[in-house]
């Protein structure tokens, strides 16, 4: 594993925000970070970085324990945290090479990675411009390059995307796209459910502190159910909700409209004409019955239970 | 501890910080009020030094370092620590050092300009002495030197821990300013009482008398005896600071 | 801020007992009660501490002028040798508070698990 945590607990005061967390991350793989605002994503990112100390519980990176190697794990590990804390009155270059020497490079070595770097994220004809004329996704690309000097074998980013236009986002995807390719495993928080969905491997729900669900982003997608079949009957009634309901591929419905429900299922066999069946021999006209597979919105709100 | 680590944040934040700039400048500052001191000690506060050894520049210059210096370490060392994580830039660097490099990495940027501030002093004193034809009063300077590092030196700990523990500047700021207060404050409470030994003044108005009339024979242990006590000073408030920083969350 | 008081009186009443130089018990007195309120209070420890300490210094001499022996001959002097002992005692009070107030501070920002204000 690249990282995983061991019954990880951390509170503020008397109040716990974590509980309990025991996440697995794999080497190689995208990791999408899902919570709600205030879940603990943020937190969970400070303790992965070694930027706070965990009440409880055990952190490893690359097999190493976090409370005995820090020194090791900095070295391997490239973190982009939530805002950008940069210098206004250096550049780009400037702040590049100072992390580079850091991170335990030569003055020349992190210089030649620099500017590589920067180039590869886009800033190589702003490298000697003044952090502070940056705007933000030039800071977010800034943070990406910073993290990625000395090769690291893991990137952690807390929410890359905030703030960003669509072409902002774009880029940061296929930045981290390419870095995934080089081997480099990412570790990455986000609120942009479809964004997880388009570069992630992997997923964990995060919810008040608890890991709530982790696995593919597949598998997530069938979390509790695997479709979604709508149905518009005529004259729906109470009996023939309940009818549907027992059946045992059903999950839950939810009345849409007067005549419109919609039938959650958990099934690998198509379901639709036992539904319809059954709804016929109840006595009620079918007008429209189809079937949708859920998104990773759905399955998040379904898993964190957040009513609209 | 990393000392390569620390060696990096020193060199950094002395040469290519935009702080240094202005810790540099009122390291300046500094020195030039000590140089006027010196220059118009004849003219206007002659009569504080009735000596007729000769016009003492060390000493003079002491006093000023006495009085002044804790000021021009409160302004530069303040914030330090404080403005790195107020605007969340620490995070980059612990990140990937050592938090005690980080620490100590400040620090000695801080000691060394400071050390630069009583060098330029002590040569700007040596250099009247010569053009006044006074005796050389080579051990004069080179306690000065030593005296005023170390002092300077606990104050600089002082503002560093008090930073380290601050989440911004204006809290940073009014904190120093009120143990700068409490320090004076515990130095006043008069010659009975042992409050006195938990300040710096204490120890360098102390050292006043060995820059007045250095102590032969075993007089030289009381000097190595305050000496030490500066140094032990400076290492509790350096130790309180990593203390801090261990214990964050940042 | 409350339990504050309270400790401060008992501590100020076993110094009074002991006989203890009023400056030092005024100053350890107030290093106790700002580093309980420091630990025990994350978030605005300070001022806590200043009013705790400022109150129960204020509290307790109070106590002594109307109880004790030496109290009530210092309130016979009245007029001007009362308001200057009254006005120094004020001072002191003023210090011991911030001395507290800055235990208290420093006693909160090193205790763990402090949320973060403001990163």
């Amino acid at each position: 594993m690249a990282i995983s945590t061991k019954n990880l607990y951390k509170k503020y005061g008397s109040r716990f925000v974590l509980e309990n967390l025991s996440l697995n991350v794999e080497k190689g793989s995208i990791y999408g970070f899902l919570g709600q605002n205030g879940a603990g994503k943020t937190t969970t990112i400070k303790l992965l970085s070694g930027l706070s100390t965990p009440a409880q519980g055990q952190i490893f990176v690359d097999g190493m324990d976090l409370s005995s190697e820090s020194g090791k794990i900095k070295q391997i590990l490239g973190l982009v945290p939530q805002d950008s804390g940069f210098y206004d009155e250096r550049t780009a270059l400037s702040h590049m090479v100072y992390y580079g020497r850091l991170k335990g490079l030569s003055k020349k070595e992190s210089l030649e990675q620099s500017r590589v770097l920067l180039d590869q994220v886009g800033l190589g004809n702003e490298m000697f411009k003044r952090v502070g004329y940056f705007s933000h996704g030039m800071k977010t690309r800034l943070g990406i390059a910073q993290a990625l000097l000395n090769d690291p074998k893991i990137l952690i980013l807390d929410e890359p995307t905030n703030g960003l236009d669509p072409v902002g986002i774009r880029q940061i995807r296929q930045i981290l796209r390419e870095c995934n390719n080089e081997g480099i495993t990412i570790f990455l928080s986000s609120h942009n459910l479809l964004e997880i969905q388009e570069i992630c491997t992997h997923v964990g729900i995060l919810n008040k502190g608890k890991l709530i669900a982790e696995s593919t982003i597949e598998k997530i997608r069938h979390l509790e159910s695997n479709g979604v079949i709508t149905i518009g009957v005529y004259n729906l009634s109470s009996e023939m909700i309940s009818l549907i309901e027992n059946l045992k591929f059903v999950v839950k419905t939810e009345l849409k409209a007067e005549h419109i429900l919609e039938i959650f299922v958990n099934s690998r066999t198509d379901v639709k004409p036992e539904i319809n069946r059954l709804i016929v021999e109840s006595g009620g006209q079918v007008f429209k019955l189809i079937e949708n597979s859920l998104s990773l919105e759905d399955a998040f709100f379904d898993a964190t239970r957040i009513k609209l | 501890m990393n000392f390569s680590e620390i060696q990096i944040i020193g060199e950094d934040e002395t040469f290519k910080g935009l702080k240094s700039k202005y810790v540099w400048l009122f390291g300046g500052i500094f020195v030039f009020l000590c140089f006027l001191a010196m220059h118009y000690y004849s003219t206007y506060i002659s009569f504080l030094f009735p000596i007729s050894k000769g016009i003492p520049y060390s000493l003079i210059s002491y006093i000023v370092v006495l009085s002044i210096g804790p000021f021009i370490t409160l302004i530069t060392s303040f914030d330090i620590v404080s403005s790195e994580i107020e605007t969340g830039s620490v995070r980059y660097i612990i990140s990937k050092v050592h938090r005690s490099s980080f620490i100590l990495g400040k620090f000695f940027f801080l000691f060394l300009v400071f050390i630069s501030v009583s060098t330029g002093i002590a040569l700007i004193s040596l250099i009247y002495q010569y053009s006044e034809g006074n005796a050389f009063q080579l051990k004069n300077i080179v306690l000065f030197w030593i005296f005023s590092s170390l002092y300077l030196g606990c104050f600089i700990s002082i503002f560093l821990f008090i930073s380290t523990l601050s989440v911004n500047n204006k809290i940073s700021f009014t904190m120093s300013m009120i143990f700068l207060g409490i320090l004076v404050f515990f130095f006043l409470q008069g010659q009975d009482n042992y409050l006195k030994y938990l300040t710096p003044f204490f120890y360098g108005v102390k050292n006043m008398e060995f820059m007045k009339d250095f102590p032969a024979g075993a007089g030289y242990l009381t000097v190595f005896e305050s000496l030490f006590s500066m140094f032990l000073y400076m290492l509790v408030f350096l130790s309180m600071s990593l203390l801090a920083i261990k214990r964050r969350d940042l | 801020m409350l339990i504050g008081i309270v400790i401060g009186l008992v501590l100020f009443g076993f110094f009074e007992y002991l006989g203890l130089d009023q400056t030092y018990g005024g100053i350890i007195g107030a290093l106790i009660v700002g580093t309980l309120i420091g630990k025990t209070i994350c978030k605005g420890s300070e001022k806590y501490a200043f009013f705790s300490i400022f109150m129960y210094n204020l509290i307790g001499w109070i106590l002594v002028f109307l109880l004790t022996s030496d109290g009530k001959i210092a309130l016979q002097y009245g007029g001007i040798v009362l308001s200057a002992f009254v006005g120094v005692l004020l001072i002191m009070f003023f210090f011991y508070s911030i001395i507290g107030s800055f235990v208290a501070f420093v006693a909160s920002n090193l205790s763990r698990n402090k949320e973060d204000e403001g990163l």
